[in-house]
């Protein structure tokens, strides 16, 4: 034996200790030597646990290695001794009988009567074992006259799951001669301390395990479990039990009985019925037992005995019988039991009163023979009633007063008399009433009324007995009408049923009054009907038709969505019925997004009112694009002043208001701003009311769509999943990128944090924090695709690039990157390299002669966006920058506000990238802004200029901005630079770009414009003589640059727009020269990049 | 995307197809993809059109990824693509044709399996550069793909 199971035997052994010490005090007193011997061995057994290190030395000296070893030693000695004895001793040797106590094996703990060694000697006369030492796995029964308090309490880990039983149980076992089932002799104190249900699982559950892994008796316990898994393993085991007829068995029901006895209690208080007295039939009762099991039902528990057909002394099998079945299985099934109540002899003596429940109840029976074919569907019926209660229809139908009418369908002058039907007509009028026609109930006859209470109410009553032949007839002919009209009839009577007339066809009101004309015609009886969504419903709406009508109920959810709406009606009915299924924690998806103004509302003009709408729709398309929804629905609310109102109490409120509001709905969602702008104009419009009227305006958006989910596509997974396999080289610069993301950013600050930082973005994807020593961490993103500004790149940052990075941004910024960082170097050297930035510039400048006049405007243009510096700083620039001096009137029109002042100037992108306080807090400040929104100051700029970089700068930085600003590229801004210059062109056709470029829908793109300018007459481009050379010069340069632009990404741009000069080339004598002058140069272009010539085409 | 793709109903054809762009993913991902062309040659071996795909990977694009923008030029994209028939000629019919990938650099065969699908491909050249003629170019970010056809020069000399 390994030592693992001597150690728990030792452990079990010791949990005994204390007790067996008790014990065996006890056992003291008993005069038998041997007796005392055990005891004493048990006792010095507790010693030796108890006290390791006095065993240790006590039996340091034995060949055993260790206390373990020494118990292996004894019980195996103990064993061949017990059965060398039993050898001798064995009962009638002869081994043709099996032993009573084969597979038993005892564990006597403390004192009995009789002792434990007369225990011993019945064990080994009558086959069992008898261990001196406990043992989960060899021992079977623990056998006890008395347990001390604490066993009791702890009854589990004293007895290890066994069963703890009385000596008695082996006296009467070999008086009886064969093995008893040990749980009549279940120690009293047990029996009284009955173990919970509960309790019990567990035990049931380790003694199955236990009894797995040894070779002790097999214990199958029909499982209470409820898992059904369990119970079919376990019924299994059973199966295979009963079918060895071997002592095994015995110990089964002895297992079970238990089991029964202890479960019997709750399930009779369950089920008190149930438990009535019945005869008892072992042989009934296996089969049953079987069922139950092999069900799985709910009740499984209830398992008995009865598997042992031999157990007819046993007095709790009797008792026990009773309990087969689940409860679940008797309760579904009441008809069988009225039938058999019915069929109860007794029914004879109140044979007239019960005949008529006998009819019905005897009816079922002929109706299913007679309906057969039909009723198949009966089942399913009534499941699919309850699984698809939404738009039902059931319709009830039952006989009125079916008993008399029957009786009287032939008798025609009795229809309106009040007639009741009864067993008997007698004298005394003692019987009793058992239906009543309606005229009859008026007098207030009711059924189960005595004859002569009625005939006192009504002397004119008439009486007829029962005619079970036209009962049977007419109900008969009942079903056939019902079974014409609907497959789907659940009999509940004989002349009462239910429809499901969901799947007919019609009106099922047509239907019910259709049938009930029928059976009229059929049976001379009026039925009565009901229709309503469940049979509960159509129940009472019989109840409410009769006599002779029918009633409708229509679903209470239809008739209260149809008066408040389709949702608030489901709420309202949900609600009354106490049902909400709204979930907690989700969070309630807003239904609207919308922004109102009605504090300080006066419009002078149409002009005034329209600029306020396109603000408000800017502040509510971004509104919409914080949430990341898109809407459908547009609301335009007016408050308008009311004709006799006066002059608001509050300064500038809105007083008394008639509040006007119109809506429009698109095809599809947007948070577009100029889409919302169009349908305000649309909406405004509608109103047709004298601006100054009005009070307030709010713009609400509706019927929301999320713009993630209408971004999520099906193949987003495997786009992104390449397109994002970030190198590592970048990885730097990929912490950033978020920000950089969008082509078209907009100045964005998160205020308060200082860590944050100044985050700059630019179109390649390149994003560079900015390390800061502003105490405001402003994060300024361009405008447009514009690389920032050297002045912000940071210098860590950009010594710290790999080289070809470093070398890609050079060109980016046009070589200057080297000088900037070189500048950075030496401090001392930073005016120079300013100064010889700014000569550079002035020979650009001079080159392009004729423009000199265009040029500081268009500086001037270009500074605006990009100066708007705290004025605080305006002292530091001006010793850096040496040209700065035409810039510094820019500045003033600088703000020292670093909140933007309204949430249109935040990128709402980086808005929902920011934590959660920090979004909250800029909200929060964002109101205290809002009005900036209306003020002039913003209206100056209708078109998008950036108000970036509002962070403070060093003086460095300034200089290196100025490298920027001249270096203007055409094509840079939003709008290009070159709309502002050509629109202050004296030039025709220049104007006419500038004006065509909005009129294009400032894509930014030349295409859109040049389509838009061959809408006009190209005839007129060329009526123009002045500054010819110098629009032709701009023109050609303008198509260079934004050849440059796109060559490399967009060659198809490139080739729509230089399509469209070549026809206008063919009208124009201006783009002839144009073209000819650019097409070479594109040709160079496109062939330096792709390897061929672009095909123009002559077809057009 | 809600587009309609055609592809080919030849089985052989379309695993073909499936293949050669799958196999080309790993490398466009690395960016080493500078174009991938399909070549129409007759049976000299000599092109006869070209359709041209110019990829630029942005590889410094995270997980932020703005599906709408890409979704709405690629749908565009490939509805140009079907429109593109009446840029070409109608070819006879025993002409061939190939995908070939032109690489940045070569990669190293042994360095992945992937790359033993690539054969060199022995299609031969124009002698003088191409007529091309765009059809679609999407420059979203991070995906920059251009489409043109490369028709030979009319002063290629005829074979």
């Amino acid at each position: 034996m390994s030592m693992e199971s001597t150690r728990s035997a030792n452990s079990a052994k010791r949990s005994f200790n204390n007790n067996s010490n008790s014990a065996s005090s006890n056992s003291n007193s008993n005069p038998s030597n041997k007796k005392k011997k055990t005891s004493q061995k048990t006792l010095g057994v507790a010693w030796g646990s108890n006290s390791r290190s006095s065993s240790r030395s006590s039996f340091s000296n034995s060949p055993f290695s260790n206390f373990g070893s020494y118990m292996v030693e004894k019980n195996r000695k103990l064993q061949n001794q017990f059965e060398a004895e039993a050898s001798t001793s064995s009962h009638g040797g002869s081994g043709s009988v099996k032993p009573i106590f084969d597979g038993v094996s005892i564990f006597v703990d403390g004192f009995t009567v009789p002792s434990s060694q007369e225990l011993r000697g019945y064990m080994l006369k009558h086959g069992g074992r008898f261990e001196n030492y406990f043992s989960r796995r060899r021992v079977t029964h623990i056998i006890c006259s008395n347990l001390p308090d604490s066993k009791i309490k702890n009854l589990r880990s004293f007895s290890r799951g066994l069963p703890v039983v009385k000596p008695t149980w082996i006296l009467e076992s070999v008086t009886a001669n064969k093995l008893l089932s040990w749980v009549p002799y279940q120690l009293d104190q047990l029996a009284n301390n009955q173990p919970k249900l509960s309790a019990f699982f567990t035990l049931k559950r380790s003694s199955v395990s236990n009894g797995a892994s040894t070779h002790a008796p097999c214990q199958v316990n029909p499982e209470a479990e409820d898992s059904s898994l369990k119970v079919g393993t376990s019924g299994d085991t059973y199966f295979s039990e009963v079918s060895e007829p071997f002592e095994h068995s015995k110990q089964i029901s002895g297992e079970s009985d238990d089991l029964v006895d202890e479960n019997s209690n709750a399930s009779l208080v369950e089920e008190p019925a149930n438990s009535s007295g019945k005869p008892c039939e072992v042989a009934m009762a296996v089969p049953s037992n079987i069922d139950t099991e092999d069900e799985s039902s709910v009740k499984n528990y209830l398992q008995s005995n009865h598997y042992q057909p031999s157990a007819l002394v046993s007095s709790n099998c009797i008792n026990n019988q009773n309990m087969k079945g689940s409860p679940s299985s008797t309760v579904s099934e009441p008809s069988n039991q009225s039938h058999s109540t019915l069929g109860d002899p007794n029914f004879v003596e109140n044979y007239f009163k019960n005949s008529r429940l006998h009819f019905i109840g005897t009816w079922r029976n002929r109706y299913r023979k007679r309906f057969r074919t039909l009723s198949d569907g009966f089942n399913c019926t009534s499941s699919n009633i309850k699984a698809s209660a939404l738009k039902t229809a059931i319709m009830h139908v039952d006989m009125d007063c079916f008993f008399v009418s029957v009786v009287i369908r032939n008798h025609l002058e009795l229809r309106d008399k009040p007639v009741a039907v009864c067993h008997s007509d007698n004298r005394k009028g003692t019987a009793e009433i058992s239906s009543a026609n309606y005229p009859a109930r008026d007098y207030g006859i009711k059924a189960g009324m005595f004859v002569r209470d009625a005939k006192a109410l009504c002397p004119h009553l008439v009486i007829f007995p029962y005619n079970f032949e036209a009962y049977e007839e007419v109900a008969d002919q009942f079903y056939s009408v019902l079974h014409k009209h609907g497959n789907k009839v659940q009999a509940v009577s004989c002349d009462e049923a239910f429809l499901d007339v969901t799947d007919s066809e019609g009106d099922p009101q047509l239907l019910a009054s259709k049938i009930r004309r029928e059976i009229f015609e059929t049976t001379g009886c009026t039925a009565s009907a009901g229709i309503a969504g469940n049979m509960l419903m159509a129940r009472l709406a019989t109840r409410t038709a009769k006599p002779d009508g029918q009633c409708y109920i229509p679903p209470e959810r239809d008739s209260l969505q149809k008066d408040f709406g389709l949702k608030t009606g489901e709420m309202l009915w949900n609600y009354s019925r106490g049902v909400d299924n709204r979930l907690v924690g989700l969070i309630q998806e807003s239904k609207s997004v919308g922004a109102e103004v009605n504090w300080g509302v006066r419009f002078k003009d149409v002009k005034d009112a329209q600029n306020f709408l396109s603000n408000l729709c800017k502040e509510v398309s971004l509104r919409l694009q914080g949430c990341g929804v898109e809407g459908r629905t547009f609301t335009l609310k007016i408050k308008k002043r009311r004709k006799d109102a006066e002059e608001p109490t509050k300064y500038m409120g809105h007083g008394d208001c008639e509040n006007l509001s119109h809506s429009t709905t698109v095809p599809v969602a947007t948070d577009d701003v100029e889409v919302l702008q169009r349908i305000t104009k649309q909406l405004f419009g509608s109103f047709h009311l004298d601006v100054k009227e009005i009070r307030g305006v709010g713009l609400q958006v509706s019927r929301l769509e999320s713009t993630e989910n209408s971004k999520q596509g099906l193949e987003r997974n495997s786009l992104k999943s390449w397109l994002t396999s970030a190198s590592a080289r970048t990885e730097e610069l990929c912490k950033n990128n978020y920000v950089a993301k969008e082509s078209s950013n907009q100045g964005c600050e998160g205020e308060g944090d200082e860590t944050l930082g100044q985050l700059c973005g630019n179109s390649v994807g390149l994003s560079i924090q900015m390390d800061s020593n502003t105490s405001n961490g402003a994060a300024c993103l361009n405008e447009v695709s514009v690389p920032p500004p050297i002045c912000h790149l940071d210098m860590g940052v950009l010594k710290s690039l790999p080289p070809e990075l470093f070398s890609e941004l050079n060109e980016i910024y046009g070589g200057k990157l080297v000088d900037f960082v070189a500048k950075n170097k030496g401090k001392t050297e930073n005016m120079n390299h300013t100064l010889r930035a700014y000569s550079h510039e002035k020979i650009e400048g001079a080159m392009k002669e004729g423009q000199a006049a265009l040029l500081p405007s268009m500086v001037f243009q270009n500074e605006i966006p990009v100066e708007n510096k705290a004025k605080q700083h305006i002292a530091k620039e001006v010793p850096a920058v040496s040209g700065a001096e035409s810039f510094v009137p820019a500045s003033g029109l600088t703000k020292t506000d670093l909140i933007p002042s309204s949430l249109s100037q935040v990128d709402t992108a980086v808005l929902q990238q920011l934590p959660e306080e920090l979004k909250v807090d800029i909200l929060e400040h964002l109101p205290a802004h809002r009005m900036q929104v209306f003020s002039p100051n913003v209206l100056l700029y209708p078109t998008e200029i950036p108000l970036e970089a509002l962070g403070t700068k060093t003086a460095e930085n300034n200089s290196g901005s100025k490298d920027f600003v001249l270096d203007n590229n055409l094509w840079f801004g939003t709008p290009p630079h070159w709309v502002e210059k050509f629109k202050v062109s004296n030039c025709l056709i220049l104007n006419i770009l500038a004006e065509m470029y909005y009129k294009s829908g400032s894509t930014g793109n030349l295409s859109p414009i040049l389509q838009c300018i061959s809408s006009v007459s190209i005839h007129q481009l060329d009526a123009f003589q002045d500054g010819w050379d110098e629009a032709m010069y701009i023109l050609c340069e303008l198509l260079k640059q934004y050849i440059k632009l796109k060559i490399e990404l967009d060659i198809e741009e490139i080739y729509v727009c230089f399509r469209l000069l070549r026809r206008f080339a063919m009208k124009s004598e201006f783009f002839i020269q144009m073209y000819n002058i650019v097409y070479p140069y594109l040709q160079a272009l496109v062939g330096e990049n792709y390897g061929g010539n672009l095909h123009m085409s002559l077809k057009d | 995307m809600n587009l309609v793709v055609q592809r080919a109903c030849h089985p052989q054809l379309r695993d073909y197809i499936h293949s050669a762009v799958f196999g080309l993913l790993p490398f466009i991902q690395k960016g080493m993809v500078e174009r991938a062309a399909v070549i129409f040659f007759n049976t000299d071996g000599i092109p006869v059109e070209r359709f041209v795909f110019k990829l630029a990977v942005n590889q410094s694009y995270g997980s932020k990824v703005e599906d709408a923008n890409l979704e709405f030029s690629l749908r565009s994209f490939l509805i140009k693509l079907s429109v593109s028939e009446s840029l070409t000629k109608v070819l006879p019919r025993d002409y061939r044709w190939e995908i070939t990938a032109y690489f940045r650099s070569l990669p190293e065969a042994s360095a992945n399996k992937d790359v033993e699908q690539w054969i060199p491909t022995d299609t031969r050249q124009w002698e003088q550069p191409p007529l091309l003629t765009p059809i679609k170019s999407m420059s979203s970010e991070p995906l920059c793909v251009q489409l043109y056809i490369e028709h030979p020069s009319l002063s290629e000399p005829k074979p």
